[in-house]
């Protein structure tokens, strides 16, 4: 890809559509999507994320990424194609990089502006910190279909779901969440295993729960834990336990919750695992104060496979198989973008996570 | 006045019959659906302006180029600098070599077309200028075979208009079409015609003591474009849609003329003008009459003219009271273009520094009439808009939130679009079912690009109005009582402006879509303006 003139994006774009012409493909986009990413090790997250997305979905795609610890003010372009398919069924589909930096990132809305397709939707992943105030983002708000947030790249935790609930209220666009969408396979599995009264009745008198996931050495996670932390407060939060203290040390958090009767205690540690993207579930572990009932849900090496246990004072269930959905790299885009699943849950789930004295990373 | 001499050019003899102009050769087989231009003499007053070189000139190279100019034909520039033949034509080469839609230029053509290139060095209120003028064209008649027909194009500030078109008629340069049948004479005005509904009255009877309606074409650029003209073949050569074209199924109309540039070196133009006058009044109320008009009962110049004015004199006039519900006006301040800053309308050359002039306009009105009744339309038009854009949006209504009432809120209006430019084409959205298991609805478009399907460059709009103009045909140009209809419903906005000079100036930063206000008036409404 080479540098072009800002004011060229379409003239170029046009022009290698022309050149492909002869080739049997189709222009085509379902969307505009914007990612707004920071210059930082995350860039390469973000760009294969891009990958992902478009070979799956024509779209146009807007990466941009700003610099605002340069100390020089630069303003690079560059638009590039890709096709999906083969054959007569081959689609064309656009992205148009942009670097920013210094104090030309307030240029960032009046740049995207003229390069959005009219009468599709826009998403926009806003890569950077929702808590932190940053000019940028109520503009291209107006101009969202959705924003997604990332909350990986959040400094605080607790800080992050304060201001999603904020901005939530305050926006006029719906609101997405990686995170929330990376843990659909794990919330699916807890609603199909406690699907009776008699189910939910032993997990709310949980005593301990132990969630384990996976912590490799990466120079773009500051959360590595964040997967876990939404998982024990999606779980606090529909079982209706309130929150009381929160403890961390020597890389373990423990969090306890007063439920009806008692307390919990949820204890989330890492374990190295290469074998997995960081921060991904490997294990969770309850134990009930009724009955004596065990859970332990455990990632089956290098498949979606969650393979479960079950135990009581006077049973022992042989291990069963459930398929763990939405763990391709990438695909809590591609569900943030097609099928968002925003109900009260997640509303609950931050209103929790609000509860809790996160340290900042 | 010097009168320069004609250069020693290829001599074409022809009989008395052919230089009157009324000889048709039997040899001529009239083909259906395509018009033959008659030889002809395109004198341009004004021609060392910019429109001479940046659209007339280029027009009529890409005319000759695609065989539509007459094989008889002369352009001759009539302006006040001096300048001789070859200065013009020289320059005239230089324009085409930059500003044709067909790069490089050919030079063989070339060769043959700057024969056919004259200047006249007059001033527009000098009686001399005039018979030397007409001795000109008289000669040039007996070299090139071009019939005594004439079009007279008045490319000068309208101040000019009614003095050159009263010596073009003192001095017989237009013919009196109840006397004068076997040639004919035209005058092409460009817009603005009047500057408000009064002096446009006093124009129209002014010009109309010195030559008749079929010989006046007043041009607007917008109505030459490959895709206005499709309009009609759009609305009414597909049953498809006419039969949704109506207050039943439509929920609101937005048009948008939106411009990235500034007001360049027009500034002092502008300060007389504002984006109203200069963009609202002709071209967004011409694309209006165009999407509202009833079919007409024929294809014909005045058939159609008919219908378009039965639009504007449907108009509602504006509530005065509720003024800032249906108008709203703005003015750019700096901001960025294509990531540059730019100054503000304020800080622009022959701009007064504390200008009221409005360079966005945003205006909401109806038509009342049965076809139209309760429907909105929405225009709005401005200088420094994130992208040059125009175009025409047909938003359907909703589907009864039933069926799909978990969608609701991904449920879209079905839009119809139609790009006049840039890109231009036509496209559809529709809502549809993403795949897979559950149901979500995403809005998707068809898009049809006449670059892509039919490979060509459209021709540029003046080539098609010049065209026209030397076939008679004056379909694409706008009637005296469609120009007075519109004005008579825009002068009582200039004139509540001009009581209220604006207070919030400059109200929207280069590079946005308007101000807040422009906004508002669809927000309350509960719609908002197309991300275009």
């Amino acid at each position: 890809m080479a540098n072009i003139q800002l004011a060229n994006i379409n003239e170029e774009l046009t022009r290698l559509w022309d050149e492909a012409q002869g080739e049997k493909k189709t222009r085509a986009s379902l969307f505009n999507l914007i990612i707004y990413a920071k210059k930082n090790k995350r860039v390469d997250y973000y760009q294969s994320l891009v990958k992902r997305v478009v070979s799956k979905f024509p779209c146009r795609l807007i990466l941009i990424i700003g610099d605002d610890d340069s100390q020089e003010e630069y303003l690079k372009t560059e638009v590039q194609t890709e096709t999906l398919g083969e054959g007569d069924l081959q689609i064309f589909c656009e992205i148009i990089r942009i670097e920013v930096a210094g104090a030309l990132l307030e240029r960032v809305y009046y740049i995207l502006l003229p390069h959005l397709l009219c009468d599709l939707p826009t998403y926009l992943l806003w890569t950077q910190d929702p808590a932190i105030d940053n000019a940028i983002l109520p503009r291209l708000e107006s101009i969202a279909s959705r924003i997604i947030f990332d909350p990986e790249e959040t400094q605080n935790i607790q800080n992050y779901a304060q201001a999603t609930l904020k901005l939530l209220k305050g926006f006029h666009c719906d609101i997405g969440d990686l995170n929330w969408s990376a843990l659909l396979g794990w919330r699916n599995i807890f609603a199909e295993l406690f699907d009776t009264p008699e189910a939910i009745d032993a997990l709310e008198q949980s005593a301990k729960i132990q969630i384990v996931f996976a912590e490799n050495p990466t120079l773009g996670l500051r959360h590595q834990e964040i997967e876990a932390a939404y998982l024990q407060a999606w779980l606090a939060s529909t079982l209706h336990w309130k929150f009381k203290a929160f403890d961390e040390s020597e890389g373990k958090s423990r969090l306890t919750y007063k439920r009806a009767s008692g307390e919990v205690v949820i204890l989330l540690s890492s374990e190295k695992n290469e074998n997995y993207a960081p921060g991904s579930l490997l294990s969770v572990d309850i134990e009930s104060a009724q009955n004596g009932a065990k859970w332990h849900f455990g990632r089956e090496s290098q498949t979606n496979q969650i393979c479960i246990q079950y135990s009581d004072q006077v049973r022992c269930d042989l291990p069963h198989y459930m398929h763990l959905q939405n763990i391709e790299e990438g695909a809590e885009i591609i569900n943030e973008i097609f099928y968002p699943q925003r109900g009260s849950h997640y509303y609950q789930m931050l209103e929790v996570l609000t509860q809790i004295p996160w340290q900042n990373k | 006045m010097k009168d320069f001499p004609i250069p020693n050019i290829t001599t074409i003899t022809l009989d008395d019959e052919q230089q009157e102009g009324g000889f048709e050769s039997p040899m001529k087989e009239e083909q259906e659906g395509q018009k033959v231009t008659t030889p002809c003499i395109l004198v341009i007053f004004g021609a060392t302006g910019d429109l001479t070189a940046r659209k007339l000139f280029p027009a009529l190279y890409n005319l000759m180029r695609d065989g539509q100019l007459p094989s008889h034909f002369a352009c001759v520039g009539f302006a006040r600098r001096p300048k001789s033949h070859e200065d013009f034509r020289a320059e005239m080469r230089e324009a085409v070599s930059q500003f044709s839609r067909v790069k490089p230029i050919d030079e063989n053509l070339w060769n043959t077309f700057t024969n056919q290139i004259y200047y006249h060095q007059s001033n527009f209120d000098e009686d001399n200028g005039y018979d030397g003028l007409k001795t000109l064209l008289e000669d040039l008649d007996k070299k090139l075979g071009t019939k005594g027909n004439r079009i007279f194009y008045l490319s000068t500030q309208p101040s000019f208009f009614p003095d050159i078109v009263e010596r073009l008629n003192k001095h017989d340069l237009i013919y009196n079409t109840t006397k004068v049948q076997d040639k004919w004479s035209r005058v092409i005005i460009e817009k603005p015609f009047g500057h408000n509904y009064s002096s446009a009255c006093d124009l129209q009877k002014f010009v109309m003591n010195h030559l008749d309606e079929s010989q006046l074409y007043r041009i607007d650029h917008y109505l030459g474009k490959e895709t206005v003209q499709n309009l009609l073949v759009f609305r009414f050569a597909n049953s498809i849609f006419e039969a949704f074209w109506n207050s039943h199924h439509i929920d609101h109309v937005q048009i948008t003329v939106g411009e990235e540039i500034g007001i360049g070196t027009r500034g002092a133009f502008f300060e007389e003008a504002g984006i109203l006058r200069d963009i609202v009044q002709n071209h967004m109320m011409q694309l209006l009459s165009l999407v509202a008009m009833e079919p007409p009962v024929s294809l014909d110049a005045d058939a159609i003219r008919d219908e378009k004015v039965k639009v504007l004199q449907a108009l509602r006039p504006i509530d005065m009271d509720n003024f800032s519900d249906y108008i709203v006006r703005g003015q750019y301040g700096p901001g960025y273009i294509n990531g540059d800053s730019v100054i503000g309308y304020r800080e622009e050359n022959n701009v007064h520094a504390d200008s009221s002039m409005e360079t966005f306009a945003a205006l909401k009105l109806y038509i009342d009439n049965w076809r139209w009744a309760g429907v909105p339309f929405y225009l709005r038009a401005g200088k420094r808009l994130p992208k040059r854009a125009s175009e025409i949006a047909i938003s359907f209504k909703q589907v009864p939130k039933i069926l799909f009432a978990q969608n609701a809120n991904n449920l879209e209006n079905n839009v119809l679009a139609i790009r006049i430019q840039p890109d231009e084409g036509i496209s559809l959205k529709l809502n549809c079912k993403v795949p897979g298991p559950s149901s979500p609805i995403q809005p998707v478009k068809m898009d049809f690009r006449y670059g892509s399907y039919f490979g060509l460059t459209p021709p540029e709009a003046y080539e098609r109005l010049i065209c026209d103009c030397m076939l008679g045909d004056g379909t694409l140009f706008a009637r005296g009582d469609e120009v007075l209809a519109s004005w008579k419903w825009i002068t009582p906005v200039l004139e509540r402006w001009h009581e209220a000079a604006p207070t919030n100036f400059p109200n929207y930063a280069s590079g946005t879509w308007g101000p807040d206000a422009a906004d508002r008036i669809m927000k309350e409404d509960g719609r908002s303006w197309r991300l275009i």
